[in-house]
């Protein structure tokens, strides 16, 4: 098998060994890591794999190895370090072709030269790859205004689990052409194939960018000011809502806070802010310094990131004092420290938990995942176990059960991976 | 262009058997089934009339009940179905071809539920657009995909299109608006896709928009609203020259502006307007009017729109009204909105196509298109979404003409060409329905297409749904996927 991959992309490109297991997925180390040059390399590669039945793990930089299921088995780590060009940018059409092993942050950096940017601050900016945020679907708080990766990615190049390479989509703004498989596989976690390139659409960088912070010592008063912000209907690009131990480290201010972000020309954000401040009343507030409000947001970004146990608890909008209640709940049951971030305005609670983590043992750990998620589930919500210790992981079904379309989704999984070669088990298929 | 797809005479209509009519007429009473071949004539082509053909009867079913009572009837006569909203899509996709029955949504027309607070609504398929948006005005909520039809076409339709409209150009287009859906597939089967909370599994509810019918049906949708607006600016450039109409668009995104619409119209259509009811006052000598909107909060707003002016007039505009009421607003648009409708004065028929390029590209694809138009001797209109880069160039014909009608459709393809080598694909809100099947080869290699009957299959492994439409024929035909061997491990 090592000589096999090693002609396909070099000697210098297959790591075995010590390297190898450096690349463990939930906590089992592959026999290979290979990193491609090429979609024609993945393709020989993955063809390999479903004609010996072997396991391929897909990663960018290798970071979200440890989330997901628990693998049933796995051969070969596919690492896309190698492919991380910004493929083709035409800034006058707002779009960006990117191979899949470019960074988040790379890529930013291309396109804040020409005043542009893609709307989507997922945790862990800095180092993710933009086909394992693709693949992950992952957003931040951003999301409020500007939606998740299935809003942004115009089209893709996908290498199917059996070696057959496809364009999906393409790299205009609107396009209905055939059946949209794009959507299928953003967000399908490497089960169907490997996102090979991505097209993205941009946005134009706003002249101004602000944030606007109000604490209170009490959770309460920022839920009547979320709401408030809601039944304005102010257009807000972001609003987050942080417990104190969080808020610590990202503010330095060691109460509840609700950070208001608005982006768009000065005059916009302006009366945005001044809007904003008044939903506060007497509580203290502050407009945050542009070096706060960076620090606070990439901060914010990197805990979520670095969290050994992550979980995100979701119900409709309305229903944000009911999600955090839960939460409280879950930390409390399971001796986890207050560490909270909301997207206040998605009904998304996120417990950030930081180590040293208690001691749980994983049947417990299973009991009260269960139990706060069908306490969510009754009312139209979910928990999702984003990332925690393999030991823990392996005790609990990371997403909880998708119903009845699962038959479908086996089956379409089927069509691109005849031989399940991709993530085997990873995912809800 | 009228093709001969199946029976053109009500009188040719092969009946369904008295066994099916029986259980039909049993599950959806006699009120939810036509079958008098004088009123299914109503039901023979859709927007797209070059393409008809008469259904063997149409089917008005109330709720998903029945319309999975009735799915699964059909299955088991292996009679194919074909769902239709308000018959305004111009692909020919809800034609009953392959002795196929109608599945008419129109019945299922109710709002299931709305909530305000929390911006979603659940509704039935049958819902006009623009009734949805009218019923969420009093909580200050609209929805924003809004195709120039939707006075008349189903959200349903729009769901089985993913339709666009000018606005997607910000808010974008019916995908990224539907959040959940209940469906009844092709063997009858009811299915919950998608709905609240985070995912938990592939993006269903994306793969089944856009699918055009040939999945199963949508019987009840879940859309997020948006906020009205606090201001809308609405301008009208007046340009000598389409070209420099076409680089203003391109000019107002580079320079980091983004409007909610931004829709030209060429000369042609400029003129067909002016001599309608909907005259706008507009001169008909200039050579194209750049419609630019934005809209937001009101702090701002008048300075984006005065850059855009700005801009235009920097580019060669001859002069750029701009709307001080709603009134106003509504006649500038009507350069753009009833531009199609008063094209019927021009010429017996017309073709409007519907294609994407890149938005740098505009001046040269259009120049392109005009001179395949010239070359073919063909009338040809221009108006379209440009800041998406969605063209809709209309070609003006009389289909007693054999001779136009073939000239029309070679230079439809040639245009659909120079749009895809420009980096643009073949269509952008209208679908591929029966009018473009062929067309796909042009943006999809065979392995692509055969994936896509591979996850047709999954839904509709009989073909039962829609049969004939999205893909070339013989591609399917020849094609036995890895799902379809069911390959073990």
């Amino acid at each position: 098998m090592i000589r096999d991959l090693k002609q396909i992309v070099g000697d210098a490109h297959v790591a075995t060994g010590d390297i190898a297991s450096r690349w463990r997925v939930m906590g089992v180390a592959p026999t290979a890591v290979v990193a491609p040059a090429t979609s024609e390399q993945v393709a020989q590669v993955l063809a390999f794999a479903n004609e010996r039945g072997l396991a391929v793990e897909p990663a960018g930089a290798g970071t979200y190895l440890d989330s997901g299921r628990a693998t049933e088995r796995v051969d070969i780590v596919l690492s896309a370090v190698r492919m991380s060009a910004v493929a083709e940018y035409e800034p006058a059409d707002l779009t960006v072709s990117v191979e899949a092993g470019c960074s988040l942050h790379g890529l930013q950096s291309t396109l804040l030269v020409h005043r542009q940017y893609l709307a989507l601050d997922p945790p862990g900016s800095v180092a993710s790859s933009i086909g394992a945020i693709v693949s992950r679907a992952d957003a931040g708080p951003l999301r409020l205004a500007h939606g998740t990766p299935r809003d942004h990615v115009l089209g893709l190049e996908l290498v199917t689990g059996d070696g057959r390479v496809m364009n999906l989509g393409g790299r205009v703004v609107k396009n209905v052409a055939g059946y949209d498989l794009v959507k299928l596989v953003v967000g399908a976690r490497g089960t169907l194939g490997i996102i090979t390139s991505v097209n993205l659409r941009l946005r134009p960088r706003a002249d101004s960018d602000r944030t606007f912070a109000v604490y209170s010592p009490d959770a309460g008063p920022l839920l009547d000011a979320a709401a408030a912000a809601r039944e304005l209907r102010l257009p807000l690009d972001a609003l987050e809502m942080l417990s104190p131990t969080l808020s610590e480290r990202t503010t330095t201010h060691a109460s509840w806070t609700l950070l208001f972000r608005v982006l768009g020309s000065a005059a916009t954000t302006e009366d945005l802010m001044r809007r904003a401040a008044a939903l506060g009343g007497s509580l203290a507030a502050e407009n945050l310094t542009p070096l706060a409000a960076l620090n606070a947001w990439s901060t914010l970004s990197a805990a979520e990131s670095d969290a050994p146990l992550l979980l995100r608890l979701a119900a409709r909008a309305t229903d944000l004092k009911f999600v955090l209640d839960t939460a409280y709940s879950l930390c409390e049951r399971l001796g986890l420290d207050l560490r909270l971030a909301a997207h206040a305005g998605d009904g998304i609670v996120r417990v950030v938990a930081a180590l040293p983590l208690p001691s749980v043992d994983s049947v417990a750990f299973r009991a009260a995942i269960t139990e706060s998620r069908s306490t969510l589930e009754a009312r139209d919500g979910s928990l999702v176990v984003a990332a925690a210790p393999p030991e823990l992981a392996r005790a609990v079904e990371p997403w909880g059960a998708p119903g009845p379309s699962v038959r479908v989704m086996e089956d379409l999984k089927r069509a691109f991976d005849p031989r399940r070669v991709m993530a085997p088990g990873r995912f809800v298929v | 262009m009228t093709v001969g797809l199946g029976p053109s005479n009500a009188s040719d209509v092969t009946p369904l058997p008295p066994d099916v009519l029986a259980l039909l007429r049993g599950t959806l009473g006699a009120a939810g089934l036509i079958t008098d071949p004088g009123a299914l004539y109503v039901y023979e082509s859709d927007g797209l009339t070059a393409y008809r053909t008469i259904p063997r009867a149409v089917l008005l079913p109330r709720g998903t009940a029945q319309v999975a009572a009735a799915i699964r009837i059909l299955a088991r006569a292996n009679i194919p179905f074909v769902p239709r909203g308000a018959g305004t899509g111009l692909s020919g996709g809800a034609l009953a071809l392959e002795g196929a029955v109608l599945l008419s949504l129109a019945r299922m027309d109710r709002i299931l539920s709305l909530d305000p607070v929390n911006r979603t609504a659940r509704i039935e398929p049958g819902v006009v657009n623009a009734r949805l948006s009218a019923a969420a005005e009093p909580h200050g909520l609209y929805y924003a995909p809004d195709p120039s039809s939707q006075a008349a076409c189903t959200i349903g339709g729009n769901v089985a299109e993913n339709a666009g409209g000018p606005h997607c150009l910000k808010h974008g287009v019916t995908s990224n608006h539907v959040t959940g859906l209940t469906v009844v597939l092709p063997d009858g089967e009811v299915l919950k896709l998608g709905g609240s909370g985070e995912a938990r599994g592939y993006d269903l509810v994306g793969l089944f928009v856009g699918s055009e019918g040939t999945f199963g049906v949508a019987t009840e949708i879940d859309v997020k609203l948006l906020p009205i607006p606090d201001a809308v600016e609405t301008m009208l450039a007046l340009f000598e020259q389409m070209d420099d109409a076409a680089r203003a668009v391109s000019e107002i995104i580079a320079r980091g502006l983004l409007p909610a619409a931004l829709e030209i119209v060429d000369q042609q259509a400029i003129i067909a307007v002016e001599n309608s009811v909907y005259a706008a006052g507009l001169p008909t000598d200039v050579g194209a009017a750049l419609t630019i909107e934005f809209d937001g909060p009101r702090a701002g707003l008048a300075e984006e729109a005065d850059r855009a002016r700005e801009i235009c007039m920097q580019l060669g505009a001859r002069e750029v009204r701009r709307a001080r009421n709603a009134e106003e607003r509504q006649k500038l648009w009507h350069a753009r909105k009833k531009a199609f409708g008063a094209m019927g004065r021009l010429a017996p028929d017309i073709l409007v196509q519907d294609a994407v390029v890149p938005r740098s590209r505009l001046p040269a694809v259009l120049a392109e298109v005009t001179a395949i138009a010239a070359l073919h001797g063909l009338k040809l209109c221009n108006m379209f979404h440009a800041g998406d880069g969605n063209l809709h160039p209309t070609i003006l014909f009389d289909r007693r003409d054999n001779d136009e009608v073939r000239r029309v459709e070679v230079a439809s393809k040639a245009m659909m060409r120079v749009c895809v080598q420009a980096g643009g694909t073949i269509t952008g809100e209208h679908g591929i329905g029966l009018d473009k099947r062929e067309y796909m080869e042009l943006v999809f290699s065979d392995a692509e297409m055969h994936l896509m009957c591979d996850v047709r299959r999954v839904f509709n492994p009989r073909g039962l749904a829609n049969p004939s439409k999205v893909l070339p024929l013989h591609v399917c035909r020849e094609w036995v996927g890895p799902a379809t061997r069911r390959v073990t491990g």
